[in-house]
């Protein structure tokens, strides 16, 4: 279960103060797929970090699976995303000089594995995305869709609870980004996985169970579709 | 995969710039070690020529500011614990031209083979030296650089002394047992005094640069020294007699100056390595800004980001240290060979060991203080920031 509660987030450029939240309150139950969606400067992809560790709120807390993110150190927060919490980027953000499997096989290394057992981790991870066959190419070696599949393996391969996605399929033709959004969804049916994503995709809304809408930093509505079981 | 196959993938990624920042690392690591050998280059002469038992007097106000009387020859012999008195005078001849200098001086063939034992005068030679009056014994060095031969006649003149030139047969070489004697140019003061003859008006006889005594035993140096500038203290050409050791230290010293100078210069040098290396490491990390993100996102910790990007520089500076460091010493230990008789003053350059470790080490800082600072910005990036600036 993830709680947004009454989390507000301001920056400060100089004298200026950008309020990017204000007053969320949301919840995310286990397993659902769940898009934060709105227009550009809404705050959905801060909203997002906040969720996923990679920030702290100026008001409000976090809870991620009982565990309150707010007041953790840096150190503490990373510490909590390498076991809990996969990342799929919009331009995939993979590690040009590695190849699939050894970026795949990053967070890995932050483990107690032994290479015998990354390396396991690593080939089911590639093999749940369909990209076994691809595992030694270069980032440049793949298509724009194969490198997203790529960075979802690097992302599941921890078996992370929680996926955050941000606009996971902005950056892709819409054969591509129906085949990921496909995966997300049997990533949550059949892993059981949370999944936030950030989307201005309306195609999105067929595939996530909850869709939530900002506006200037304010949730504007919360719809929850009833899971078809 | 480890995080050591990023770190030298990361170092693939531009390879130029990797190679030019290594080859900058080692240039300047190489001069440092040629600069920092200057020292030991005066620690090498002092020992290589260093006589334990055996005393240099010259004028008080140094060899260079006027002579000593010939008479001072006898009297020192006569002063107790002394066992042996010799004395060499400039002559300062030239053979083709100026820049091809080699030290040659005028002695007394009679005595200069007890006194300067170390240089190992072959018995025959000596003895044919005392009988050969436009005899010459050279140097091996100097006879390699000229293509001299035993039996060839050489003619040296010279602007010291009254412009007078002399023709010497050379009949020996003098060994290579350190590095001023490989070079020396030695003739008889006899010989020398013929010459002068002509200027006897002018008071030119009579004179040495410097003598040489050799004493009993090593604690009697001091003594011998004291009672020698003691006789001479209040003559018209006092005295100051010092061990081999510091007479010749006395002279390297004057050559202080400059070899500071030259240090000063070599570790500017590294200092504008460092520059160098630091832009280069920055921008190396400034391109990847969004891959620190992503890794900070992953959950690499600042630490983790901190070691990998400074671990990157460290492996730059020392590949570039090992590149310079290790020719560096095979170079500057070329005089050890048998290549050293061709190479003149070079052969003073011995690189010790202990200098191409500390090359090593300095090479080291260059890496930490080059990588510190982008590394520590690296671990501290913002995440959500930087993943804005990407997004």
């Amino acid at each position: 279960m993830i709680t947004v509660n009454q989390v507000s987030r301001i920056y400060r450029r100089g004298a200026d103060e950008v309020h990017a939240l204000e007053g969320v309150n949301l919840q995310i139950p286990d397993g659902i797929f769940a898009a934060l969606m709105g227009p550009s400067g809404s705050g959905k992809s801060t909203l997002l970090n906040l969720i996923a560790g990679l920030d702290q709120p100026s008001a409000g807390n976090i809870m991620v699976n009982g565990q309150n993110l707010s007041g953790l150190s840096e150190d503490r927060l990373a510490v909590w995303r390498a076991a809990h919490v996969g990342f799929v980027f919009q331009f995939y953000n993979l590690i040009p000089v590695l190849t699939a499997a050894e970026n795949v096989e990053l967070p890995l290394l932050l483990t107690r594995l032994s290479k015998a057992d990354r390396r396991k981790h690593v080939e089911t991870a590639l093999s749940i995305v369909g990209l076994t066959e691809r595992k030694n190419h270069r980032p440049n070696q793949l298509s724009g869709g194969e490198q997203q599949r790529v960075a979802i393996a690097r992302a599941i391969v921890i078996d992370p609870e929680l996926l955050v996605a941000d606009e996971p399929t902005g950056d892709l033709d819409a054969k591509n980004a129906d085949d990921i959004l496909t995966l997300l969804q049997r990533l949550k049916n059949e892993f059981h996985k949370t999944i936030v994503m950030v989307t201005h995709d309306s195609r999105a809304e067929r595939y996530v169970d909850q869709t939530f809408y900002l506006d200037k930093g304010v949730l504007v509505n919360g719809e929850y579709k009833t899971l078809e079981l | 995969m480890s995080i050591w196959t990023l770190i030298r993938r990361n170092l693939g990624r531009n390879r130029t710039r990797t190679l030019l920042t290594t080859l900058a690392v080692a240039f300047s690591i190489f001069l440092v070690c040629a600069v920092m050998t200057l020292p030991s280059v005066k620690t090498s002469i002092l020992e290589r020529t260093a006589s334990s038992l055996r005393l240099v007097v010259h004028h008080k106000y140094g060899i260079a500011y006027d002579n000593l009387p010939l008479a001072y020859a006898q009297r020192i012999r006569a002063v107790p614990h002394v066992t042996g008195v010799t004395h060499l005078t400039w002559f300062g001849g030239i053979y083709t031209e100026a820049k091809d200098f080699f030290p040659n001086y005028a002695v007394d063939s009679e005595t200069v083979g007890d006194v300067l034992r170390e240089y190992q005068f072959d018995p025959v030679t000596l003895d044919k030296f005392k009988k050969t009056r436009d005899g010459a014994l050279v140097g091996v060095r100097t006879m390699r650089k000229f293509g001299w031969q035993i039996g060839d006649e050489v003619t040296l003149r010279n602007s010291v002394w009254f412009n007078i030139t002399l023709t010497f047969k050379i009949i020996g070489e003098l060994p290579d047992v350190n590095p001023l004697s490989s070079t020396l140019f030695l003739f008889s003061r006899q010989y020398f005094e013929e010459a002068l003859r002509p200027y006897e008006h002018l008071g030119s006889m009579g004179w040495v640069s410097m003598l040489m005594v050799m004493v009993d035993k090593p604690e009697n140096l001091q003594t011998v020294s004291t009672a020698v500038d003691e006789q001479f203290r209040n003559s018209a050409h006092p005295t100051t007699t010092e061990t081999q050791y510091a007479f010749t230290a006395t002279y390297l010293s004057s050559f202080d100056g400059i070899i500071q100078v030259i240090m000063l210069v070599g570790f500017l040098v590294v200092a504008a390595i460092i520059l160098i290396a630091a832009n280069t490491a920055a921008m190396s990390v400034r391109e990847r800004v969004g891959e620190v993100a992503v890794l900070k996102t992953i959950g690499f910790r600042r630490r983790t980001i901190f070691s990998l990007l400074l671990n990157e520089a460290l492996l730059i500076a020392g590949l570039g240290g090992l590149l310079g460091a290790i020719p560096a010493y095979v170079i500057l230990n070329a005089g050890k060979s048998s290549w050293s008789p061709f190479l003149g003053p070079l052969t003073l350059f011995l690189m010790p060991v202990s200098v191409m470790i500390q090359g090593l080490f300095i090479a080291l800082f260059v890496g930490i203080l080059a990588g510190v600072i982008p590394s520590r910005g690296a671990a501290k990036l913002n995440v959500a920031a930087a993943l804005r600036q990407i997004a």
